[in-house]
């Protein structure tokens, strides 16, 4: 739709602006004394919003030539074209104007006005094109601010929302509770192992609400949230769960995605580690290749469990707002060999990582 | 096993160390009860439990390999049970397959001692459970079972689905053929039927019910009947309405 014929307000300023156009081709028709200015009016007002009116539709065709990605020579011959076309049109609509006064008694020369004079007011009329075209190529630059503007409110509310996803997903009742749990029955037989398991929890809890913002931290921030998680699951499964940690030196101070890391270990020992009786070794990788930063955890799953198609809830929402912080292309590839589960995220150094 | 006058003898599972210790510690400051063993899953908690006979049994419910609504399945029904778990959203399952009572950790030693009361009010009467609640209860609603736990006197199988290869039903037992060995269930063909993913498993007949990954090929047996032919070569008859459903599921798959 138009964006005129959506505004009536719009739609009469724009009529407005024509009518007082008109004293272009309405000086053109002179001579202004009192038995004729009236008469070159008429001749010159109706024509001239006739053709305001039925240049509405340019609207669309104008799409088709847009001003930065047309190329120069496309569009001087779509515009000398148009503007030919646009000044016959105006002469046209004046002629037929001419000869509707024409049939006022009084004004039986009307037409007669015309003659030597249809070369400018063809000329008036292409330059009428001009003003058109300009007038819809504003419009439509103010659409697309408008548009981008729209566009980024969505992606905000979208990033937003992937975002308290994430957190939701991150602090799991189950461990909340169980980590309560483990506190409580520490608390008579080793007071400073509570203390500190509390600690841990609390640190864990304290950067895991961070206000949901989607700016990038550095890497060694979420490691500390993931050793902090893993401090507390090490006292709630004991031997069961080890930890092989593997960071290149100069790789904690590339900035992240927050939250990126830690629900990977999260599942690691939810979906894997806490579901073999015996355990096993949760190992984390950190290391830089090219243009690009690796996060890589691996564990060990039960032999008989089912393999999970594609990882759970948890991988998926990674996955989202991976998409949207990166969208020159992070990668998450998540895969079960055997009795191994392992996920491989990429970052991209020179993506996302800006606040743009 | 005692009476409700005696001393109550307890078995406690969980898997985490930390919390078994914690029952521990609550148990012996409590009078007229007896910690009889601890067990870190499910496996262990079958075979502690029948050799040593306990009034009640505190079961966590996430447990790995067999979880707690697996494990109570395989416990003597005269033996109380009380969940214990960290989180409610298995609260009404627990209350389907008559559990005694539901403890959220972390808890006071009073609820664990309120919860006593209640199981010792229980001792000697038999756990009244149906065996299609509890294979219901057994996983979260929505979700077909990934594996299927059997007991034989003292020992435990745990048999993932996806290695059974068929079951015939034999009044109220099933005899699950799975990896070449034959085990039995006490459970009706039709109550297993249903938790499983009717996708893999087609009953092909009243008495069979087969796993689709080891089926080899159906072939004319007799006038106008079909056999079903098993990887493993075992023939096993199709019914009418069997083949009906057979070829809806095979047509389904495309």
């Amino acid at each position: 739709m138009h964006p005129l014929l959506t505004h009536p307000r719009w739609l009469l300023a724009y009529l407005g602006a024509w009518t007082l156009l008109s004293v272009l081709p309405a000086a053109a028709l002179g001579p202004w004394d009192t038995g004729h200015g009236v008469q070159a009016a008429a001749i010159a007002v109706l024509p001239t919003l006739a053709f305001a009116l039925a240049v509405l539709p340019t609207w669309y065709a104008l799409r088709a030539f847009p001003l930065d990605r047309s190329g120069l020579l496309r569009l001087a011959t779509f515009h000398g074209i148009a503007a030919a076309v646009g000044g016959a049109l105006w002469l046209g609509l004046a002629e037929a104007a001419a000869r509707a006064a024409g049939l006022v008694p009084g004004w039986e020369d009307a037409v007669q006005r015309l003659a030597g004079r249809r070369l400018e007011l063809a000329a008036t009329g292409a330059v009428f094109w001009f003003l058109v075209a300009a007038f819809h190529y504003l419009l439509a630059a103010m659409e697309a601010v408008r548009e981008a503007q729209a566009r980024a409110a969505v992606l905000d509310v979208r990033a937003r929302e992937a975002a308290l996803a994430g957190l939701k997903a991150q602090v799991h009742p189950h461990f909340l509770f169980n980590s309560l749990n483990t506190i409580s029955s520490m608390v008579v037989r080793d007071p400073a192992g509570a203390r500190q398991t509390c600690i841990q929890l609390a640190d864990f809890l304290r950067q895991s609400l961070r206000t949901p913002d989607a700016r990038p931290i550095p890497l060694s921030e979420e490691l500390a949230l993931a050793r902090a998680y893993l401090g507390v699951e090490a006292v709630r499964l004991g031997p069961r769960l080890a930890v092989r940690e593997s960071v290149e030196p100069g790789c904690e101070a590339v900035p992240v995605l927050p939250l990126v890391l830690q629900p990977l270990v999260e599942n690691a020992i939810r979906h894997g580690i806490a579901r073999i009786p015996e355990g096993g070794t949760l190992a984390l990788d950190a290391w830089r290749d090219g243009g690009a930063l690796w996060l890589r955890v691996t564990n060990p799953v039960d032999p008989g469990s089912p393999a999970a198609a594609g990882g759970g809830m948890g991988l998926r929402t990674l996955r989202d707002r991976l998409g949207a912080m990166y969208p020159r292309g992070a990668v998450l590839d998540a895969r079960r060999t055997g009795d191994t589960f392992q996920v491989a995220v990429r970052l991209p150094l020179d993506d996302g990582g800006t606040d743009a | 096993m005692t009476g409700p006058e005696g001393t109550l003898s307890i078995l406690i599972v969980d898997d985490e160390e930390p919390a078994r210790l914690l029952l521990r510690e609550m148990l012996d400051a409590m009078p007229d009860v007896r910690v009889a063993g601890e067990a870190a899953n499910g496996l262990e908690a079958v075979g502690l439990a029948a050799r040593e006979a306990p009034d009640v049994v505190l079961l966590d419910v996430q447990m790995p390999r067999m979880d707690g609504f697996e494990t109570l399945g395989l416990l003597d029904p005269r033996i109380a049970v009380v969940f214990v778990t960290a989180f409610d959203e298995h609260a009404l399952r627990a209350f389907e397959v008559n559990a005694v009572d539901y403890l959220l950790k972390p808890f006071p030693a009073a609820r664990l001692s309120e919860a006593l009361g209640r199981a010792r009010a229980r001792v000697g009467r038999v756990r009244d459970t149906d065996a299609a609640a509890l294979s219901a209860a057994a996983r979260p609603a929505g979700t077909y079972a990934t594996r299927i736990v059997v007991r034989d006197g003292p020992r435990v199988d745990v048999l993932p689905v996806s290695q059974v290869q068929y079951a015939r039903g034999q009044a109220d037992y099933v005899e699950l053929v799975a990896g070449g060995r034959s085990h039995l269930k006490q459970q009706t063909l039709q109550s297993l039927e249903v938790s499983l993913d009717p996708a893999q498993f087609v009953r092909i007949h009243r008495s069979f019910l087969v796993n689709l990954a080891f089926l080899k090929r159906i072939e004319p047996w007799g006038a106008d009947s079909r056999q079903a032919v098993m990887a493993d070569g075992v023939e096993l008859p199709i019914s009418r309405a069997g083949l009906t459903r057979l070829n809806e599921v095979l047509d389904g798959r495309g």
